[in-house]
Protein backbone atom coordinates (compact mmCIF):
# COMPACT_ATOMS: atom_id res chain seq x y z
CA UNK A 1 0.00 0.00 0.00
CA UNK A 2 1.28 3.51 -0.77
CA UNK A 3 1.73 6.10 1.75
CA UNK A 4 2.54 6.39 5.26
CA UNK A 5 -0.59 5.09 7.32
CA UNK A 6 -0.01 5.99 10.66
CA UNK A 7 3.45 6.94 10.89
CA UNK A 8 2.91 10.39 11.70
CA UNK A 9 0.66 12.35 13.97
CA UNK A 10 -0.69 15.63 14.69
CA UNK A 11 0.52 16.23 18.27
CA UNK A 12 0.05 20.21 18.72
CA UNK A 13 -2.69 22.73 17.81
CA UNK A 14 -3.15 26.21 18.62
CA UNK A 15 -5.52 29.97 17.14
CA UNK A 16 -5.35 32.81 18.11
CA UNK A 17 -8.93 34.53 18.83
CA UNK A 18 -11.15 34.71 15.95
CA UNK A 19 -12.28 38.92 15.43
CA UNK A 20 -12.62 41.27 12.90
CA UNK A 21 -10.17 43.82 14.80
CA UNK A 22 -7.04 41.79 15.61
CA UNK A 23 -5.58 45.49 16.03
CA UNK A 24 -2.04 42.98 15.59
CA UNK A 25 0.11 41.89 12.79
CA UNK A 26 0.45 38.57 11.10
CA UNK A 27 3.55 38.47 12.84
CA UNK A 28 2.25 38.76 16.08
CA UNK A 29 -0.45 36.63 15.82
CA UNK A 30 1.76 33.87 13.63
CA UNK A 31 4.26 34.27 16.68
CA UNK A 32 1.22 33.23 19.24
CA UNK A 33 -0.18 30.35 17.42
CA UNK A 34 2.71 28.55 16.64
CA UNK A 35 3.70 28.97 20.29
CA UNK A 36 0.41 27.94 21.61
CA UNK A 37 0.76 24.81 19.65
CA UNK A 38 4.48 24.22 20.57
CA UNK A 39 2.90 24.32 24.32
CA UNK A 40 0.05 22.08 23.81
CA UNK A 41 2.04 19.72 22.73
CA UNK A 42 4.25 20.22 25.40
CA UNK A 43 7.83 21.16 23.11
CA UNK A 44 10.14 23.69 23.63
CA UNK A 45 12.00 25.48 21.22
CA UNK A 46 14.93 23.33 20.16
CA UNK A 47 12.22 20.31 19.66
CA UNK A 48 11.04 21.71 16.98
CA UNK A 49 13.15 22.07 14.00
CA UNK A 50 10.61 22.37 10.67
CA UNK A 51 8.07 25.07 9.35
CA UNK A 52 5.39 25.31 6.79
CA UNK A 53 3.21 28.29 6.04
CA UNK A 54 1.20 29.65 3.28
CA UNK A 55 -0.25 32.58 2.29
CA UNK A 56 -1.40 35.03 -0.25
CA UNK A 57 1.44 37.99 -0.03
CA UNK A 58 -0.86 38.31 2.86
CA UNK A 59 1.34 37.21 6.06
CA UNK A 60 4.64 36.95 7.36
CA UNK A 61 6.76 34.29 6.20
CA UNK A 62 8.59 31.20 8.65
CA UNK A 63 11.77 32.55 9.60
CA UNK A 64 10.48 35.22 10.90
CA UNK A 65 8.21 33.45 13.01
CA UNK A 66 10.87 30.77 13.76
CA UNK A 67 13.22 33.70 14.56
CA UNK A 68 10.70 34.75 17.29
CA UNK A 69 10.07 31.91 19.38
CA UNK A 70 14.07 30.99 19.57
CA UNK A 71 13.48 28.00 16.84
CA UNK A 72 16.75 27.36 14.49
CA UNK A 73 14.97 25.95 11.39
CA UNK A 74 16.46 22.51 9.39
CA UNK A 75 13.65 22.94 7.20
CA UNK A 76 11.05 25.49 6.15
CA UNK A 77 9.01 26.39 3.00
CA UNK A 78 6.39 29.42 2.70
CA UNK A 79 4.07 28.77 -0.25
CA UNK A 80 1.39 30.82 -2.47
CA UNK A 81 -1.95 29.07 -1.20
CA UNK A 82 -5.84 29.41 0.20
CA UNK A 83 -8.30 26.66 0.85
CA UNK A 84 -7.08 22.99 0.86
CA UNK A 85 -3.33 23.91 1.72
CA UNK A 86 -3.78 22.42 5.56
CA UNK A 87 -4.06 19.30 4.09
CA UNK A 88 -1.69 18.90 1.38
CA UNK A 89 1.41 20.69 4.06
CA UNK A 90 -0.12 18.01 6.55
CA UNK A 91 1.30 15.37 3.88
CA UNK A 92 4.63 17.48 2.69
CA UNK A 93 5.33 17.96 6.38
CA UNK A 94 5.26 14.22 6.71
CA UNK A 95 7.37 13.69 3.51
CA UNK A 96 10.23 15.87 5.14
CA UNK A 97 10.32 14.18 8.02
CA UNK A 98 10.67 10.89 6.16
CA UNK A 99 13.40 11.70 4.16
CA UNK A 100 15.44 12.87 7.10
CA UNK A 101 15.39 16.61 6.36
CA UNK A 102 13.88 17.58 9.80
CA UNK A 103 11.81 15.83 12.91
CA UNK A 104 8.94 18.25 13.92
CA UNK A 105 7.22 20.61 11.61
CA UNK A 106 4.90 23.64 12.63
CA UNK A 107 2.03 24.68 10.12
CA UNK A 108 0.81 28.05 10.64
CA UNK A 109 -1.48 30.34 8.56
CA UNK A 110 -1.41 34.03 9.54
CA UNK A 111 -4.14 36.66 7.85
CA UNK A 112 -5.71 39.49 8.74
CA UNK A 113 -8.63 38.71 6.19
CA UNK A 114 -11.01 41.11 7.41
CA UNK A 115 -9.14 43.99 8.36
CA UNK A 116 -6.41 43.94 5.95
CA UNK A 117 -6.82 41.34 2.74
CA UNK A 118 -10.45 40.11 1.98
CA UNK A 119 -10.20 37.00 0.69
CA UNK A 120 -13.12 39.02 -2.17
CA UNK A 121 -10.73 41.16 -3.53
CA UNK A 122 -11.63 43.99 -1.51
CA UNK A 123 -9.97 45.35 2.37
CA UNK A 124 -7.73 47.86 2.81
CA UNK A 125 -4.61 45.63 1.35
CA UNK A 126 -6.64 44.57 -1.18
CA UNK A 127 -4.61 42.93 -4.53
CA UNK A 128 -4.64 45.15 -8.19
CA UNK A 129 -8.07 44.05 -9.61
CA UNK A 130 -6.69 41.63 -12.47
CA UNK A 131 -8.53 40.27 -15.17
CA UNK A 132 -6.48 37.30 -14.68
CA UNK A 133 -5.89 33.99 -17.43
CA UNK A 134 -9.41 33.58 -17.68
CA UNK A 135 -10.24 36.96 -18.71
CA UNK A 136 -12.86 36.36 -15.84
CA UNK A 137 -12.57 39.72 -14.43
CA UNK A 138 -13.46 41.83 -17.57
CA UNK A 139 -17.01 40.79 -17.55
CA UNK A 140 -17.23 41.59 -13.94
CA UNK A 141 -16.28 37.72 -12.72
CA UNK A 142 -13.37 37.58 -10.41
CA UNK A 143 -14.17 37.01 -6.53
CA UNK A 144 -14.11 33.25 -5.11
CA UNK A 145 -18.37 33.65 -5.13
CA UNK A 146 -17.90 35.25 -8.88
CA UNK A 147 -15.95 32.09 -10.05
CA UNK A 148 -17.72 29.28 -8.29
CA UNK A 149 -21.41 30.26 -8.48
CA UNK A 150 -21.97 28.93 -11.68
CA UNK A 151 -21.22 25.46 -10.78
CA UNK A 152 -23.80 25.63 -8.17
CA UNK A 153 -26.84 27.06 -10.22
CA UNK A 154 -25.81 24.10 -12.57
CA UNK A 155 -26.21 21.64 -9.75
CA UNK A 156 -29.32 23.03 -9.22
CA UNK A 157 -30.34 22.82 -12.55
CA UNK A 158 -29.24 19.26 -13.00
CA UNK A 159 -30.55 17.70 -9.86
CA UNK A 160 -32.88 20.08 -8.56
CA UNK A 161 -31.30 20.83 -5.71
CA UNK A 162 -32.73 23.91 -3.60
CA UNK A 163 -31.60 27.21 -1.69
CA UNK A 164 -33.47 25.55 1.36
CA UNK A 165 -31.91 22.12 0.91
CA UNK A 166 -28.00 23.98 0.79
CA UNK A 167 -29.61 26.56 3.93
CA UNK A 168 -29.58 23.59 6.25
CA UNK A 169 -25.71 23.44 5.83
CA UNK A 170 -25.44 27.07 7.57
CA UNK A 171 -28.49 26.08 10.08
CA UNK A 172 -26.08 22.92 10.71
CA UNK A 173 -22.74 24.65 11.61
CA UNK A 174 -24.58 27.82 13.47
CA UNK A 175 -25.63 24.76 15.37
CA UNK A 176 -22.75 23.52 16.08
CA UNK A 177 -20.87 27.25 16.70
CA UNK A 178 -23.67 27.95 19.59
CA UNK A 179 -21.76 25.73 21.29
CA UNK A 180 -18.44 26.85 20.99
CA UNK A 181 -16.92 30.07 22.44
CA UNK A 182 -14.04 30.42 20.28
CA UNK A 183 -17.16 30.99 17.20
CA UNK A 184 -17.46 34.92 15.91
CA UNK A 185 -21.04 33.89 14.56
CA UNK A 186 -22.72 31.72 17.68
CA UNK A 187 -26.11 33.20 17.16
CA UNK A 188 -28.41 29.92 15.50
CA UNK A 189 -30.25 30.83 12.34
CA UNK A 190 -33.18 29.38 10.51
CA UNK A 191 -33.38 27.80 6.81
CA UNK A 192 -36.04 31.13 6.93
CA UNK A 193 -32.82 33.58 8.02
CA UNK A 194 -30.95 32.30 5.42
CA UNK A 195 -33.33 32.75 2.57
CA UNK A 196 -33.99 35.95 4.08
CA UNK A 197 -30.64 37.18 3.52
CA UNK A 198 -29.50 39.55 0.63
CA UNK A 199 -28.12 38.20 -2.83
CA UNK A 200 -24.35 38.25 -3.31
CA UNK A 201 -24.13 36.38 -6.16
CA UNK A 202 -27.35 34.18 -6.75
CA UNK A 203 -27.65 31.54 -6.01
CA UNK A 204 -25.84 32.37 -3.08
CA UNK A 205 -27.24 34.34 -0.02
CA UNK A 206 -25.25 36.28 1.63
CA UNK A 207 -25.44 33.84 4.76
CA UNK A 208 -24.58 31.18 2.19
CA UNK A 209 -21.04 32.73 2.28
CA UNK A 210 -18.36 32.51 5.47
CA UNK A 211 -17.39 34.94 7.59
CA UNK A 212 -14.03 36.77 6.90
CA UNK A 213 -11.82 37.38 10.01
CA UNK A 214 -8.57 38.07 11.86
CA UNK A 215 -6.23 35.07 13.13
CA UNK A 216 -3.38 32.68 12.77
CA UNK A 217 -4.04 28.94 13.57
CA UNK A 218 -1.20 26.01 13.77
CA UNK A 219 -0.75 22.66 13.73
CA UNK A 220 2.12 20.46 14.79
CA UNK A 221 3.26 16.96 12.95
CA UNK A 222 5.88 14.77 13.93
CA UNK A 223 6.65 10.97 13.51
CA UNK A 224 4.79 8.13 15.79
CA UNK A 225 8.03 7.59 17.72
CA UNK A 226 8.22 11.30 18.94
CA UNK A 227 4.75 11.04 19.69
CA UNK A 228 4.35 8.78 22.16
CA UNK A 229 6.54 11.50 24.59
CA UNK A 230 4.28 14.37 24.12
CA UNK A 231 1.45 15.78 25.78
CA UNK A 232 -1.69 15.22 23.72
CA UNK A 233 -2.85 12.23 22.47
CA UNK A 234 -1.82 11.77 18.93
CA UNK A 235 -4.49 12.97 15.97
CA UNK A 236 -2.92 9.68 13.86
CA UNK A 237 -2.93 10.52 9.77
CA UNK A 238 -4.20 7.36 8.12
CA UNK A 239 -4.13 9.30 4.85
CA UNK A 240 -3.85 12.78 2.74
CA UNK A 241 -4.00 14.17 -0.39
CA UNK A 242 -2.88 17.29 -1.27
CA UNK A 243 -4.02 20.17 -4.08
CA UNK A 244 -5.20 17.27 -6.62
CA UNK A 245 -6.69 19.08 -9.46
CA UNK A 246 -9.19 18.32 -12.62
CA UNK A 247 -7.40 19.12 -15.60
CA UNK A 248 -7.06 22.50 -17.05
CA UNK A 249 -7.66 23.98 -13.34
CA UNK A 250 -7.99 27.61 -14.79
CA UNK A 251 -10.70 26.06 -17.24
CA UNK A 252 -12.50 24.38 -14.51
CA UNK A 253 -15.56 24.81 -16.48
CA UNK A 254 -14.67 23.54 -19.80
CA UNK A 255 -15.56 20.40 -19.63
CA UNK A 256 -18.08 17.32 -18.21
CA UNK A 257 -20.67 18.14 -15.38
CA UNK A 258 -19.06 21.44 -13.86
CA UNK A 259 -20.26 20.38 -10.41
CA UNK A 260 -18.22 17.73 -10.32
CA UNK A 261 -15.10 19.02 -8.11
CA UNK A 262 -11.18 18.09 -7.58
CA UNK A 263 -12.25 15.68 -4.60
CA UNK A 264 -13.82 13.25 -7.72
CA UNK A 265 -10.06 12.64 -7.69
CA UNK A 266 -8.68 12.88 -4.38
CA UNK A 267 -11.23 10.39 -3.32
CA UNK A 268 -9.02 7.42 -4.59
CA UNK A 269 -5.79 8.44 -3.18
CA UNK A 270 -6.86 9.48 -0.12
CA UNK A 271 -8.73 6.20 1.03
CA UNK A 272 -6.26 3.89 -0.70
CA UNK A 273 -4.18 4.97 1.59
CA UNK A 274 -5.72 5.21 4.66
CA UNK A 275 -7.17 1.26 3.79
CA UNK A 276 -10.91 2.52 4.67
CA UNK A 277 -13.98 3.77 3.59
CA UNK A 278 -16.80 6.44 3.90
CA UNK A 279 -18.72 3.83 6.36
CA UNK A 280 -15.91 4.36 8.64
CA UNK A 281 -15.87 8.14 9.07
CA UNK A 282 -17.61 9.96 12.29
CA UNK A 283 -16.75 13.18 11.33
CA UNK A 284 -16.42 15.51 8.44
CA UNK A 285 -15.03 18.69 8.26
CA UNK A 286 -15.70 19.66 4.38
CA UNK A 287 -14.49 23.25 3.62
CA UNK A 288 -17.54 25.66 3.60
CA UNK A 289 -16.22 28.60 1.83
CA UNK A 290 -20.10 28.61 0.88
CA UNK A 291 -22.94 26.34 1.70
CA UNK A 292 -22.50 24.68 -1.49
CA UNK A 293 -19.14 24.42 -1.30
CA UNK A 294 -19.67 21.62 1.84
CA UNK A 295 -21.92 20.34 -0.71
CA UNK A 296 -20.52 19.26 -3.81
CA UNK A 297 -17.27 18.12 -1.90
CA UNK A 298 -19.35 15.56 0.06
CA UNK A 299 -20.99 14.26 -2.65
CA UNK A 300 -17.25 13.99 -4.80
CA UNK A 301 -16.11 12.06 -2.31
CA UNK A 302 -18.65 9.39 -1.81
CA UNK A 303 -20.61 10.62 1.12
CA UNK A 304 -23.65 10.50 -0.98
CA UNK A 305 -24.42 10.01 -4.84
CA UNK A 306 -23.22 12.95 -7.27
CA UNK A 307 -26.57 14.82 -7.60
CA UNK A 308 -27.95 13.60 -3.83
CA UNK A 309 -25.97 16.32 -1.72
CA UNK A 310 -29.06 18.87 -1.21
CA UNK A 311 -30.93 15.53 0.06
CA UNK A 312 -27.54 14.76 2.52
CA UNK A 313 -26.83 18.12 3.95
CA UNK A 314 -30.32 18.31 4.40
CA UNK A 315 -31.23 15.53 6.18
CA UNK A 316 -29.83 15.86 9.86
CA UNK A 317 -26.92 13.58 9.07
CA UNK A 318 -24.19 16.93 9.47
CA UNK A 319 -25.88 18.19 12.62
CA UNK A 320 -24.25 17.57 15.97
CA UNK A 321 -26.87 13.98 16.95
CA UNK A 322 -26.68 13.30 13.19
CA UNK A 323 -24.94 10.39 11.66
CA UNK A 324 -21.47 12.05 10.63
CA UNK A 325 -21.56 15.67 11.65
CA UNK A 326 -19.94 18.27 9.84
CA UNK A 327 -17.88 20.88 10.62
CA UNK A 328 -18.59 20.85 14.38
CA UNK A 329 -17.06 23.80 15.06
CA UNK A 330 -19.01 25.96 13.16
CA UNK A 331 -16.48 25.98 10.36
CA UNK A 332 -15.28 28.89 8.40
CA UNK A 333 -20.02 30.03 8.06
CA UNK A 334 -19.72 30.68 11.52
CA UNK A 335 -16.77 29.91 13.74
CA UNK A 336 -13.89 32.07 11.45
CA UNK A 337 -12.26 32.02 8.40
CA UNK A 338 -8.81 30.77 8.61
CA UNK A 339 -8.35 29.40 5.13
CA UNK A 340 -8.97 25.15 6.31
CA UNK A 341 -6.90 24.71 9.29
CA UNK A 342 -9.54 25.58 11.98
CA UNK A 343 -11.55 22.61 10.12
CA UNK A 344 -8.20 20.58 10.79
CA UNK A 345 -7.57 21.53 14.66
CA UNK A 346 -11.58 20.78 15.40
CA UNK A 347 -11.06 17.26 14.57
CA UNK A 348 -7.86 16.81 16.13
CA UNK A 349 -10.15 18.27 19.19
CA UNK A 350 -12.89 15.58 18.21
CA UNK A 351 -10.64 12.68 18.69
CA UNK A 352 -8.54 13.32 21.56
CA UNK A 353 -12.12 14.07 23.05
CA UNK A 354 -11.50 16.78 24.50
CA UNK A 355 -13.65 19.53 22.38
CA UNK A 356 -13.60 23.23 24.16
CA UNK A 357 -17.49 23.45 24.56
CA UNK A 358 -19.19 24.57 27.55
CA UNK A 359 -19.04 21.61 29.42
CA UNK A 360 -17.40 22.51 33.23
CA UNK A 361 -15.06 19.51 32.51
CA UNK A 362 -14.00 19.40 28.78
CA UNK A 363 -11.03 19.67 29.69
CA UNK A 364 -10.77 16.32 31.47
CA UNK A 365 -12.48 14.59 28.20
CA UNK A 366 -15.79 15.23 30.53
CA UNK A 367 -18.73 15.76 27.99
CA UNK A 368 -22.90 16.04 28.73
CA UNK A 369 -23.22 14.67 24.75
CA UNK A 370 -26.50 17.69 25.32
CA UNK A 371 -26.31 19.97 21.99
CA UNK A 372 -28.69 22.19 23.14
CA UNK A 373 -27.68 25.63 22.73
CA UNK A 374 -24.84 26.78 25.16
CA UNK A 375 -23.86 23.32 26.08
CA UNK A 376 -21.76 20.58 24.31
CA UNK A 377 -20.19 19.72 21.12
CA UNK A 378 -18.10 16.90 21.08
CA UNK A 379 -19.24 13.74 19.17
CA UNK A 380 -19.19 10.43 21.05
CA UNK A 381 -16.67 8.17 20.72
CA UNK A 382 -15.22 10.14 17.48
CA UNK A 383 -12.74 7.35 16.20
CA UNK A 384 -12.17 8.83 12.60
CA UNK A 385 -12.66 12.17 11.39
CA UNK A 386 -11.66 13.06 7.50
CA UNK A 387 -11.13 17.00 5.98
CA UNK A 388 -12.46 17.83 2.40
CA UNK A 389 -10.18 20.87 1.87
CA UNK A 390 -11.38 23.02 -1.11
CA UNK A 391 -9.09 25.77 -3.00
CA UNK A 392 -11.86 25.88 -6.17
CA UNK A 393 -13.61 23.81 -7.73
CA UNK A 394 -10.50 22.41 -9.72
CA UNK A 395 -8.22 21.70 -6.49
CA UNK A 396 -8.67 20.01 -3.48
CA UNK A 397 -7.20 18.68 -0.82
CA UNK A 398 -8.11 15.50 1.74
CA UNK A 399 -6.95 14.33 5.21
CA UNK A 400 -7.89 10.99 7.28
CA UNK A 401 -7.26 10.94 10.79
CA UNK A 402 -7.81 8.60 13.89
CA UNK A 403 -7.32 8.72 17.34
CA UNK B 1 -25.66 38.44 -34.64
CA UNK B 2 -25.72 42.16 -33.18
CA UNK B 3 -23.46 44.86 -32.97
CA UNK B 4 -23.16 46.89 -30.04
CA UNK B 5 -21.75 50.34 -29.55
CA UNK B 6 -22.61 50.90 -25.70
CA UNK B 7 -21.22 48.65 -23.28
CA UNK B 8 -22.60 46.15 -20.72
CA UNK B 9 -20.66 46.94 -17.87
CA UNK B 10 -19.84 50.18 -16.50
CA UNK B 11 -16.77 52.46 -18.26
CA UNK B 12 -13.37 51.98 -15.32
CA UNK B 13 -13.34 47.84 -15.81
CA UNK B 14 -9.94 46.88 -17.25
CA UNK B 15 -9.27 45.84 -20.52
CA UNK B 16 -8.03 42.70 -21.13
CA UNK B 17 -5.45 41.31 -19.75
CA UNK B 18 -1.73 42.04 -21.60
CA UNK B 19 -1.07 38.92 -23.81
CA UNK B 20 2.31 39.02 -24.53
CA UNK B 21 2.93 35.44 -25.71
CA UNK B 22 0.05 35.73 -28.08
CA UNK B 23 -1.67 32.46 -26.96
CA UNK B 24 -5.08 34.62 -26.90
CA UNK B 25 -4.08 37.08 -30.44
CA UNK B 26 -6.72 35.38 -32.86
CA UNK B 27 -9.14 35.23 -30.78
CA UNK B 28 -9.33 38.87 -29.97
CA UNK B 29 -8.18 39.88 -33.45
CA UNK B 30 -11.24 37.77 -34.52
CA UNK B 31 -13.55 39.96 -32.23
CA UNK B 32 -12.53 42.86 -33.74
CA UNK B 33 -13.58 41.71 -37.14
CA UNK B 34 -17.06 40.82 -35.57
CA UNK B 35 -15.99 36.93 -35.73
CA UNK B 36 -16.20 34.35 -32.83
CA UNK B 37 -12.42 32.46 -33.56
CA UNK B 38 -11.65 29.65 -31.70
CA UNK B 39 -9.18 26.96 -31.07
CA UNK B 40 -9.47 23.37 -32.77
CA UNK B 41 -6.82 20.94 -32.46
CA UNK B 42 -5.09 20.79 -35.96
CA UNK B 43 -4.38 16.86 -35.43
CA UNK B 44 -7.47 15.96 -33.96
CA UNK B 45 -9.73 18.79 -34.87
CA UNK B 46 -11.20 19.13 -31.31
CA UNK B 47 -12.53 22.25 -30.31
CA UNK B 48 -11.09 23.87 -27.31
CA UNK B 49 -11.98 26.79 -25.06
CA UNK B 50 -10.39 28.91 -23.32
CA UNK B 51 -6.64 28.64 -25.46
CA UNK B 52 -3.96 26.77 -24.37
CA UNK B 53 -0.49 25.54 -25.39
CA UNK B 54 -1.97 21.49 -25.45
CA UNK B 55 -4.86 19.72 -26.86
CA UNK B 56 -6.82 18.51 -24.02
CA UNK B 57 -8.08 15.50 -26.39
CA UNK B 58 -4.83 13.76 -28.40
CA UNK B 59 -2.41 15.76 -26.36
CA UNK B 60 -0.99 17.13 -29.49
CA UNK B 61 1.02 20.61 -29.39
CA UNK B 62 -0.70 21.13 -33.36
CA UNK B 63 -3.39 24.16 -32.20
CA UNK B 64 -5.89 26.15 -35.65
CA UNK B 65 -7.66 28.75 -34.72
CA UNK B 66 -11.35 28.71 -36.55
CA UNK B 67 -14.19 31.23 -36.70
CA UNK B 68 -17.48 29.43 -35.52
CA UNK B 69 -20.92 30.49 -35.27
CA UNK B 70 -21.82 33.12 -33.12
CA UNK B 71 -24.40 31.36 -31.42
CA UNK B 72 -25.30 28.89 -28.25
CA UNK B 73 -26.93 28.01 -25.57
CA UNK B 74 -26.94 29.07 -22.00
CA UNK B 75 -25.14 26.44 -20.27
CA UNK B 76 -25.27 28.19 -16.69
CA UNK B 77 -25.44 31.83 -15.13
CA UNK B 78 -24.56 34.15 -12.12
CA UNK B 79 -26.86 37.29 -11.05
CA UNK B 80 -24.09 39.51 -9.35
CA UNK B 81 -25.18 41.91 -6.68
CA UNK B 82 -22.20 42.41 -4.68
CA UNK B 83 -19.26 43.90 -7.29
CA UNK B 84 -15.29 43.62 -6.67
CA UNK B 85 -14.73 46.61 -8.42
CA UNK B 86 -16.00 49.74 -7.79
CA UNK B 87 -16.64 50.86 -11.04
CA UNK B 88 -19.42 48.08 -11.06
CA UNK B 89 -21.35 49.71 -8.12
CA UNK B 90 -22.83 51.81 -10.83
CA UNK B 91 -24.20 48.58 -12.55
CA UNK B 92 -25.93 46.05 -10.28
CA UNK B 93 -27.17 43.43 -10.49
CA UNK B 94 -25.63 42.14 -13.39
CA UNK B 95 -25.58 38.85 -15.26
CA UNK B 96 -22.54 36.54 -15.66
CA UNK B 97 -23.05 33.60 -18.11
CA UNK B 98 -21.32 30.04 -19.01
CA UNK B 99 -22.40 29.68 -22.58
CA UNK B 100 -22.20 26.31 -24.69
CA UNK B 101 -21.34 26.40 -28.48
CA UNK B 102 -23.30 23.31 -29.88
CA UNK B 103 -21.71 24.08 -33.60
CA UNK B 104 -18.41 23.80 -31.86
CA UNK B 105 -18.10 20.33 -29.97
CA UNK B 106 -19.83 22.50 -27.23
CA UNK B 107 -16.94 24.21 -25.46
CA UNK B 108 -17.86 26.70 -22.98
CA UNK B 109 -16.96 30.73 -22.81
CA UNK B 110 -17.72 32.99 -20.20
CA UNK B 111 -19.87 36.36 -21.24
CA UNK B 112 -21.90 38.90 -19.77
CA UNK B 113 -25.69 38.34 -20.83
CA UNK B 114 -27.23 41.65 -22.24
CA UNK B 115 -30.79 43.16 -21.69
CA UNK B 116 -32.49 43.28 -18.27
CA UNK B 117 -30.32 41.74 -15.88
CA UNK B 118 -32.95 41.11 -13.54
CA UNK B 119 -35.74 39.48 -15.94
CA UNK B 120 -35.97 35.45 -15.82
CA UNK B 121 -33.04 33.48 -17.16
CA UNK B 122 -33.80 30.06 -18.09
CA UNK B 123 -30.66 27.64 -18.74
CA UNK B 124 -30.80 25.97 -22.24
CA UNK B 125 -31.73 29.11 -23.54
CA UNK B 126 -30.57 30.01 -27.24
CA UNK B 127 -28.44 32.92 -27.51
CA UNK B 128 -26.36 34.94 -29.79
CA UNK B 129 -23.34 36.65 -29.31
CA UNK B 130 -22.83 40.44 -29.37
CA UNK B 131 -19.82 42.06 -30.33
CA UNK B 132 -19.21 45.07 -27.73
CA UNK B 133 -16.75 47.26 -29.04
CA UNK B 134 -14.35 49.59 -26.89
CA UNK B 135 -12.53 52.52 -27.88
CA UNK B 136 -9.50 51.91 -25.86
CA UNK B 137 -7.19 55.01 -25.10
CA UNK B 138 -3.68 55.63 -23.26
CA UNK B 139 -1.90 52.48 -23.75
CA UNK B 140 -5.26 50.63 -24.38
CA UNK B 141 -5.50 49.16 -27.91
CA UNK B 142 -9.37 48.94 -29.02
CA UNK B 143 -10.73 45.62 -28.40
CA UNK B 144 -13.60 44.43 -28.47
CA UNK B 145 -15.77 41.70 -26.09
CA UNK B 146 -17.94 38.83 -26.81
CA UNK B 147 -21.63 39.07 -24.94
CA UNK B 148 -24.58 37.24 -25.07
CA UNK B 149 -28.14 38.09 -25.88
CA UNK B 150 -30.89 35.48 -25.46
CA UNK B 151 -32.82 34.87 -29.11
CA UNK B 152 -36.09 35.93 -28.56
CA UNK B 153 -38.81 32.80 -29.07
CA UNK B 154 -36.42 30.80 -28.89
Amino acid sequence: MAGLKDQYAIVGIGETEYSRDSGRTTRAMGVEAVRSAMRDAGLGPDEVDGMLSYHGNDSTASPTIATDLGIRLNFYMDCSGGGSSTEALIGIACGVIEAGMCKTVAIFRSMNGYTEARIGGTGRQAPAFRSGALQQGIYGMSSAAQSFAPSFMRHMYEYGTTSEQLAHVKVAHSKHASNNPKAFYKERVSVQDVLASRWIVKPLHLLDCCVETDNSTAIIVTSVERARDMAQSPAYIMGVAGRTSKPSVGYHWRSGPISRVAGHYARPIVFGTAGIGVDDIDVTGSYDAFSFTTMLQLEAYGFCAEGEGGDYVSSGIIELGGDRPNNTSGGHLCEAYTHGMNLVIENVRQLRGKIDDYCPNWQDGEHTYDYSEGGCRQVRDAEITMNLGWAMPATGSALIMRR
Amino acid sequence: MTDETSSYLPAGLPAPAANVDGLESPFWEGTRRHELVVQRCNDCETYQWGPEWICHHCRSFDLGWTEVPPRGVLYSWERVWYPVHPALQAKLPYMVVLVELPDAGNIRMVGNLVGDAEAEVEIGAAVEAVFEDHEGGGDVEPYTLVQWRVVEGS
